[in-house]
């Protein structure tokens, strides 16, 4: 009788100790500074200009490209289909549907590498998934997929690949540029990802 | 009796111990981040943390400056920028480098390339050091401009520098 007395004791005494510890989310688990600094020198939410080439002309229907330059460059030249999220509002709250999903596969661009990798960082550490960074930018997607050099004499055959796919998609990207830019619809919001309705009552 | 139903008792109370422990490890990390990713935002976009090669060419003889080579021991051994210290990646973290990090002097990151630093000032200073700035350029581009001296001739161009007016560019390929 008295064991059973004191048990009960004991697991109501950690059950409600249990239940005043702060709330875990497990859909977005935030990552800290060791996890980031390991996914960044793996390079995994790196995309190549050729993989993106790819997706574009495959018209990969998960494929969402994100200018996070300023709406000024951003009008003067984008990438087919790229929504504008200028970085300095990357975490509005009317932004969150777009980067805080699980439906599409976003991929940040600026021109180089860094705007867009801090995009990147950025919805990483928040637990955001599905977010990419275009490895390289405008800069390297004029370098290699619009203007591709020729490898040169020396090349092995699979640099000459290489280049044989670029030409490809070169051609693709300039000769009808102007057409898709203009008939493809403006992309829609994603479908934001479902919050789980945390549990009421407790000692609030 | 009485003895079995304390051990039992016991145990219980061990286990469920231990459930908690594991349970609130998350909460207590030690690499938790010190500032929040808005606020983050707000400093990469009003901030300039990036410095150029012209700009850190001139703080390499100063005490009060240090150089941070993110690469490998190996690629530091190969050439690193002098007076430089090596730490790389996965080490940024170690309880050895803590003071290091929270003494005064001023702190430029390099790597590779601008965006390994770039990335490395942004998590380190969301983990809450300060006077830390990102080398806009890499090991590669400081010996070519910087060692060789030949930051005015060329110029080194910025990371985020457009290298094509795009729009000129497809309209030229449309023809």
């Amino acid at each position: 009788m008295n064991t059973r007395v004191i048990l009960t004791i004991i697991f109501i005494s950690f059950g409600s100790i249990a239940a005043m510890l702060p709330k875990q989310k497990i859909s977005s688990i935030q990552l800290e500074a060791d996890d980031l600094l390991r996914d960044i020198k793996l390079r995994t939410h790196l995309v190549s200009t050729d993989e993106l080439a790819d997706l574009l002309i495959n018209h990969d229907p998960t494929l969402l490209l994100i200018d996070v330059r300023d709406s000024v460059e951003y009008g003067k030249y984008h990438l087919p289909g790229a929504i504008n999220i200028p970085l300095k509002e990357l975490l509005d709250e009317k932004w969150l549907p777009y980067v805080d999903q699980l439906s599409k596969h976003n991929i940040f661009y600026s021109n180089g590498t860094i705007l867009s990798s801090e995009a990147g960082i950025l919805c990483r550490q928040l637990g955001f998934k599905n977010n990419f960074v275009l490895e390289g930018g405008l800069n390297a997607w004029f370098a290699t997929i619009i203007k591709p050099e020729h490898p040169g004499s020396m090349a092995t055959s699979e640099e000459l690949d290489q280049y044989a796919r670029r030409k490809a998609a070169s051609m693709y990207f300039t000769g009808s540029s102007a057409a898709t830019d203009q008939n493809s619809a403006p992309a829609l919001p994603p479908v934001p990802r479902k919050k789980k309705k945390r549990v009421q009552g407790g000692c609030s | 009796m009485k003895h079995l139903n304390l051990i039992a008792l016991g145990g219980i109370v061990i286990i469920l111990g231990i459930l908690f422990g594991i349970a609130t490890i998350r909460i207590t990390s030690k690499y938790r981040f010190e500032r929040s990713a808005q606020e983050m935002l707000e400093r990469v976009t009003s901030e300039s943390k990036q410095l150029s090669l012209i700009e850190a060419a001139e703080w390499v003889d100063n005490d009060d400056v240090v150089f941070i080579d993110i690469r490998t021991p190996k690629e530091f051994v190969g050439f690193h920028i002098q007076n430089a210290v090596n730490i790389p990646y996965d080490r940024l973290l170690d309880d050895d480098y803590v003071e290091f990090f929270n003494n005064d002097q001023k702190k430029i990151i390099y790597g590779t390339s601008s965006v390994g630093a770039n990335a490395v000032w942004l998590i380190l200073t969301q983990y809450g050091y300060e006077n830390l700035f990102a080398l806009d350029g890499g090991a590669a581009d400081w010996i070519k401009h910087v060692e060789n001296k030949d930051i005015f001739s060329e110029g080194h161009k910025g990371d985020e520098a457009a290298l094509y007016d795009y729009a000129t560019v497809m309209e030229g390929e449309d023809e």
